[in-house]
């Protein structure tokens, strides 16, 4: 019997889920009540076990990826219809864009065979760009995603384009900011946070309210969600915020509601001059900024290529300082999106001016930013030649990257491309300059000594470019 | 005010809202890692798992059919995940609770033998055939019924009775050898 009745004895939890007849025999039967008591010890051990103690933080990056997520998808639809909608929709979209893609592949390839010196169209351009861009952009560096808005705000003076990249910008600053204030990283959040503030105020309402009202009702939705979703991110974290930075995560919280309020009552914002940075900041995160809003204030093609050419300085002086620190990544991206600067926002630019009819001063102006541009290459390669040992792979590595956008923002037309020859010039096969001596000027601002480029020297150092505005 | 259950929380988790889904994973985070790790023995794989079920939750909320099915359906999110890692090559790091657990028993003799009695069953635990410890673990750690474990694990209720079973009779053998 005993044998007959284990089967049940080791699928029951309790006595009470037993059959009556079979709770009948463990009522009279020792063995059977033993082996229950054996079997309910051996449960409750396994049940309280303890597990290694998860690392601290994880939680908290786990929320940050949620935000990440959500700002990357479509809202949830519960209904089984919405879904079976979405899909076909995105079949469709797909399609299309595939189509679209073939298309301008093919205009492509004829625009640039007829016309060898033209610069591709500017719907190539943005085809180009969507493609690109789209490459696990939440991967990067804030820097390198701060650097793609830019490159495309130097590209577009379509509002609408403008409002999704300034959205885009400003998600990049909370959730880094918001990430810091999780993982107590606190030095830089003063500095997001009021720039987040900035491309809320200075960038988004303004172009926003610039909308047709047909266009508002199409894009102004999906930037509310957006902010929505800024705000509930703020307010989930603000229970948990140290106290010394929780105002600045209710700052978040504020801006984002009251944008939202903004949009969905047509309240304009006042626009005020950009703010004094506050001290201890690192002032590539706010030159990024500050470029890409002025960048939207300005349709003229002139005037863009210049505050890209402003830009490359600075960015140029942090790929080296990111160099020595041996992030191979982060070199690669800052490399990358010099490239990408310097061929659009610049010596695209430039080729539109170039293009119109243009006067001797224009000419000059030009001839102006070129030189500016060359500058940044020789100023890269000049610190090559004294960069550690340790930095050179991949500040050659980038280098190389961005030669072709350098060549074409300093010298017009096409550029060297990437094939070939290319990299530091006078590069000796074990990464030295030869002609490299102690002393001789690099090109960056201040003058380094020895094997540590002269940027680290002058970190702190604030950029020129900044108090032309 | 009657303070929102765990359905309540899946019904606003559903329709997009962050707040719902944050208690869910409050609530949740410790028992998926704690199922995850008595799966693949590794704390921060276990981790990293949990982080990713999460995630996959987040975003396949949508095809959850009914609220009262979210626990199921999220240990099955993990037990997928958990099966994926291990077609994957893994550094393998010894993170086993520390031996110093705090014990019930006061007397050091019987706390001693509560102690080996304890690492006894969790080193034999690990060894359970892995379908059997899911169902398992599942029963004891989370209080499981049959039915829903049935649903986690993809397998019919009988399935999952016969795991628990024999999850069961192989610790007592073990136990009982010595």
């Amino acid at each position: 019997m005993c044998r007959e009745i284990q089967p049940w004895l080791m699928t029951a939890r309790a006595v009470a889920d037993l059959p009556e007849d079979i709770r009948d025999h463990v009522d009279k039967c020792g063995n059977c009540r033993r082996l229950l008591k054996l079997l309910k010890h051996v449960d409750k051990t396994i049940a309280t076990l303890t597990i290694p103690p998860g690392r601290s933080g994880a939680v908290a990056l786990l929320e940050e990826r949620l935000g990440r997520v959500e700002r990357d998808r479509s809202p949830i639809v519960n209904d089984r219809d919405g879904i079976q909608r979405r899909q076909v929709r995105r079949i469709l979209l797909i399609g299309a864009a595939a189509s679209l893609l073939v298309g301008l592949g093919w205009v492509l390839g004829r625009s640039t065979h007829a016309l060898p010196q033209n610069v591709a169209s500017p719907s190539a351009q943005m085809a180009n760009r969507e493609v690109k861009g789209t490459a696990s952009a939440s991967d990067k560096t804030l820097v390198a995603r701060l650097l793609e808005h830019d490159v495309r705000l130097s590209q577009t003076v379509e509002p609408a384009e403008q409002v999704e990249i300034l959205v885009r910008m400003a998600d990049d600053l909370s959730d880094e900011a918001l990430r810091g204030v999780r993982h107590g990283a606190l030095n830089d959040v003063p500095l997001l946070v009021s720039l987040y503030g900035e491309v809320i105020r200075q960038g988004l309402l303004p172009k926003a309210a610039s909308l047709p009202v047909d266009r508002k009702a199409a894009v102004l939705p999906d930037v509310i969600k957006r902010l929505q979703a800024t705000e509930a991110h703020a307010r989930v974290l603000e229970r948990d915020a140290l106290p010394i930075v929780v105002d600045r995560v209710r700052s978040i919280e504020a801006t984002a509601s009251e944008a939202q309020h903004a949009l969905q009552t047509g309240r304009q914002f006042d626009q005020k001059a950009l703010a004094q940075l506050p001290p201890n900041e690192t002032p590539l995160l706010a030159m990024l900024v500050r470029q890409g809003l002025r960048l939207t204030a300005t349709d003229d093609a002139f005037q863009r290529a210049d505050l890209c050419a402003d830009l490359a300085q600075p960015l140029a002086q942090n790929l080296v300082l990111v160099s020595v620190t041996g992030d191979d990544q982060s070199v690669a991206e800052i490399g990358q999106g010099l490239d990408e600067l310097m061929s659009r926002g610049v010596a695209d630019n430039l080729e539109r001016v170039e293009g119109a009819a243009v006067s001797d001063r224009q000419r000059d102006e030009v001839k102006q930013v070129r030189e500016r541009a060359a500058q940044v290459t020789s100023a890269l390669e000049s610190n090559f030649s004294r960069a550690p040992a340790t930095a050179k792979p991949g500040l050659q590595r980038a280098m190389e990257a961005s030669q072709n956008g350098r060549d074409r923002a300093a010298q017009g037309g096409k550029g060297k491309g990437k094939s070939g020859q290319t990299g530091p010039p006078r590069l000796r096969k074990d990464g030295n300059d030869p002609d490299s001596a102690p002393g001789k000027g690099n090109g960056f601002p201040g003058k380094g000594k020895g094997a540590t480029p002269p940027g680290l020297q002058k970190k702190g150092s604030k950029d020129d470019s900044e108090s032309k505005h | 005010m009657e303070q929102p259950n765990e359905r309540d929380w899946v019904r606003r988790a559903r329709t997009g809202d962050r707040v719902g889904f944050t208690e869910l994973v409050k609530c949740y985070w410790d028992r998926i890692r704690r199922w995850l790790f008595g799966l693949t023995h590794h704390a921060h794989l276990a981790e990293d798992l949990a982080q990713e079920t999460f995630v996959k939750a987040w975003v396949g909320l949508a095809g959850l059919e009914k609220d009262e099915h979210f626990r199921a359906w999220l240990f099955r999110i993990a037990r997928n995940l958990a099966l994926d890692s291990e077609k994957r090559p893994r550094v393998v790091i010894d993170l086993r609770a520390p031996d110093e657990m705090p014990g019930k028993c006061e007397e050091p003799l019987a706390a001693l033998v509560q102690d080996e009695t304890r690492q006894r069953l969790r080193e034999e635990c690990e060894r359970l055939p892995e379908p059997y410890r899911a169902a398992y673990l599942l029963w004891t750690q989370e209080e499981m019924p049959y039915a829903e474990i049935a649903q986690a694990l993809a397998v019919s209720e009988v399935t999952a009775r016969w795991r628990v079973c024999k999850a069961r009779q192989a610790l007592l053998a073990r136990l009982q050898a010595d």
